[in-house]
């Protein structure tokens, strides 16, 4: 028998994917990674300083800061914006009418990040906001609460689950109602309780699902930009400041392209990280499948 | 024949009707060119000098607003290609002098020598580097500050004289629930610096003069006192909540007597003006008193220029432009009408006082002043600037660190001066 060759035409229609890739995500990575390793405030021709921007980028405080606000961000979108819908599902997916959870939650995931942003932040102010004089007719004065250094990252991460946390609801609805129910009716017939039945059987089948929702999760919140910025620019100083943020204020506004370079970079591991993981774990179920 | 005869003719009536639109076209044609500001609240002014300079001369700047954040960087980068805008906003001081050292704007001695005229005494000399002049002025502002006429109409206060009424005024406002300054975080990280420039310069406007160009230190008493100052009124609660805007809370606040103080550069009279404030009714300016001998007779000037990129390939219409701008009445007829900007001798002493008596104050005050000194956000290296700007920022929600703020400050200091060529 004739073994089927590829013919050397389908290499062609590989040219236009190619060359968007190459050109809109190939080239700057390569740039991105060369100024990384030079010292350029745009003016003057960008200097060789090997691998120091690397290492400011973990020893220099407000960076360290930064890197810990970003672990704050992943863990709180993992606990909050993971976990706990996905126990809501669950809940949920109990009730007959889940269509009407589904419109309540899914709304705030409607917006963008900075739209719930400005949203919040006017909520939040302590002139003409919603909350304070909520408070204050309650003779409760608090002080502002998104310049207060100690709280407000706390407080940008909750506006952040509050976004993100209906569209990950969803996800988790969609992916139970998929699920078949002959194992779950098994189970509950050999008399597991609904803590085995979710542990042992929901959540193993649901796990693709999981995995993508964890990705996702951790990639977003590596990356988070817009909602600390619009809230309160990172500030006060650079306390609530991200990853995200930091590669933004060191390249454009102190110009300081090299540094701001080296967190792109580490923010892009970070997230490859991620996605190796999520990529190699999702490999295994189709294997395993 | 007759039918080749009507086709021919039918033909060349087309041609001579597309050759009369075309040449019509090339009669009324209007040259372009890019101009970069970063005043996206000034972007129909800007578009509205742009047509009267093509009506008048037949060049249209076509204007492009970007937030003030993204601004630099974006102007930073395209001036050292050809892309560069032909005329772009800037800052003067340090701010310039980094675009000028590396030779990317274009020298103005032809404007100046056509229309100098113009442009009020002593602005050349302000915005000449080297001896050559790089820019025209869009804005010449003083620093003063701004008060609420109904806090002073409700107590029937006077305006303080010497620096103690100054800040027994600010103890009484406590004792009466009213914030004192308007100066916070709001989301605008850049106005951080204000409260240090305001203090530091009335201790010792020789010292300021030193500290901003690297002869002092940031940890040298005199800075260290201002820091104390400023942390005094910080811990006695005299500043506005720091979630307060300046472009609305401010203005809402001095309006309605919630607010007795905010200090800004002359401009601010404008958008006191968008949010609704009368000049002389709502609020009107007064230059604090001098701490210390050494801090009297200075005041703070900012002009905002404008610059022609030499790498763009517009740069001679960007020059012809700036010669319409500066000498035209109809560009001071928008300057003013819609900006309150006196950028040039067209608008007169009569038209300011007329339209806007809390601007002429400004300019009577100003004459007691004598020794005019560069804004810190310009007159300092951007390194140093944009560094302690976010340091300011958490002093004011963290005022027991100035200290370690200060040695912060000076650290980027010492890094950033030798670049310049300065001993640190």
């Amino acid at each position: 028998m004739k073994s089927q060759t590829r013919p050397n035409s389908a290499y062609l229609f590989l040219i236009p994917a190619l060359a968007f890739v190459l050109v809109a995500e190939l080239i700057p990575v390569i740039y991105t990674t060369y100024f990384s390793f030079t010292e350029w405030n745009f003016i003057t021709p960008p200097k060789w300083v090997g691998f120091s921007n690397y290492l400011n980028v973990f020893t220099t405080p407000v960076l360290i800061n930064s890197l810990k606000n970003t672990a704050l961000w992943v863990i709180g979108t993992l606990i909050f914006a993971v976990a706990f819908p996905l126990f809501i599902a669950s809940l949920i997916n109990l009730v007959p009418v889940k269509s009407i959870f589904k419109a309540i939650f899914i709304i705030p995931s409607t917006f963008s990040p900075t739209v719930a942003g400005i949203f919040w932040r006017r909520v939040l102010v302590s002139r003409q906001g919603a909350l304070m004089p909520l408070f204050e007719s309650m003779g409760i004065t608090l002080q502002p609460l998104l310049p207060n250094p100690d709280i407000n990252t706390y407080i940008l991460i909750g506006v952040w689950i509050w976004q993100y946390f209906g569209i990950n609801l969803l996800l988790f609805l969609v992916g139970l109602d998929t699920i078949p129910r002959d194992p779950i009716e098994a189970a509950v017939i050999d008399g597991a309780n609904y803590r085995q039945v979710f542990t042992h059987v929901t959540f193993p089948l649901l796990r693709p699902i999981v995995l993508l929702v964890v990705a996702n999760a951790i990639i977003n919140s590596i990356r988070m930009f817009d909602i600390p910025w619009v809230m309160i620019e990172g500030g006060p100083g650079r306390a609530s400041e991200t990853l995200a943020i930091s590669l933004y204020r060191e390249s454009f506004l102190l110009f300081r392209m090299g540094l701001g370079s080296s967190i792109a970079v580490v923010i892009s591991i970070f997230a490859l990280l991620a996605s190796y993981r999520y990529l190699a774990a999702l490999g295994k179920e189709k294997v395993a499948l | 024949m007759k039918k080749g005869l009507v086709k021919v003719l039918v033909l060349a009536g087309s041609l001579l009707l597309v050759w009369t639109f075309f040449l019509a076209g090339a009669g009324a044609e209007v040259r372009e060119f890019s101009l970069f500001h970063d005043n996206p609240e000034f972007h129909s002014s800007w578009i509205n000098l742009g047509e009267a300079s093509a009506e008048d001369i037949g060049i249209r700047a076509v204007p492009t607003d970007y937030e003030t954040e993204i601004y630099a960087s974006r102007v930073k980068i395209d001036l050292t290609t050809p892309r560069a805008p032909a005329v772009f906003k800037w800052w003067f001081g340090y701010r310039a002098f980094e675009l000028w050292d590396a030779g990317l704007l274009a020298d103005l001695s032809e404007v100046y020598e056509e229309v100098g005229e113009y442009i009020a005494p002593g602005i050349k000399e302000a915005l000449s580097l080297d001896g050559v002049p790089y820019a025209l002025p869009f804005n010449v502002g003083y620093w003063v500050w701004y008060y609420s006429k109904a806090v002073y109409d409700q107590y029937g206060l006077d305006l303080p004289e010497t620096w103690e009424e100054f800040e027994e005024q600010m103890a009484f406002f406590k004792e009466e629930g009213i914030y004192s300054i308007g100066n916070t975080i709001g989301v605008s990280r850049w106005t951080s610096f204000i409260v240090f420039q305001e203090i530091l310069y009335r201790l010792d406007a020789d010292f300021y003069y030193r500290l901003v160009n690297g002869q002092a230190r940031y940890t040298d008493p005199t800075a260290v006192e201002a820091m104390e100052i400023w942390k005094d009124w910080l811990e006695k609660g005299y500043f506005a909540p720091m979630d307060a805007t300046f472009v609305e809370d401010i203005p809402r606040m001095l309006n309605e007597g919630s607010l007795a103080f905010a200090p800004f550069g002359d401009w601010y009279g404008g958008i006191l003006q968008d949010q609704g404030l009368v000049p002389d009714e709502d609020y009107g300016v007064f230059i604090p008193p001098a701490i210390n001998p050494e801090g009297e007779g200075a005041i703070i000037l900012e002009i905002s220029p404008l610059c022609v990129g030499v790498n763009s390939p517009d740069k001679e219409l960007g020059k012809e432009w700036l010669k319409w701008y500066a000498s035209s009445e109809s560009a001071a007829e928008i300057l003013w009408g819609e900006l309150r900007f006196p950028s040039t001798l067209n608008i007169t002493v009569d038209m300011i006082q007329e339209d806007d008596p809390v601007l002429a104050r400004v300019f009577e005050l100003v004459e007691d002043y004598p020794n005019a000194m560069i804004r810190y956000w310009e007159a300092t290296p951007v390194e140093i600037v944009e560094h302690a700007v976010d340091e300011f920022n958490s002093m004011l929600v963290s005022p027991g660190r100035y200290m370690e703020i200060l040695e912060s400050i000076e650290n980027r200091a010492k890094e950033v001066w030798p670049n310049y060529g300065v001993e640190y």
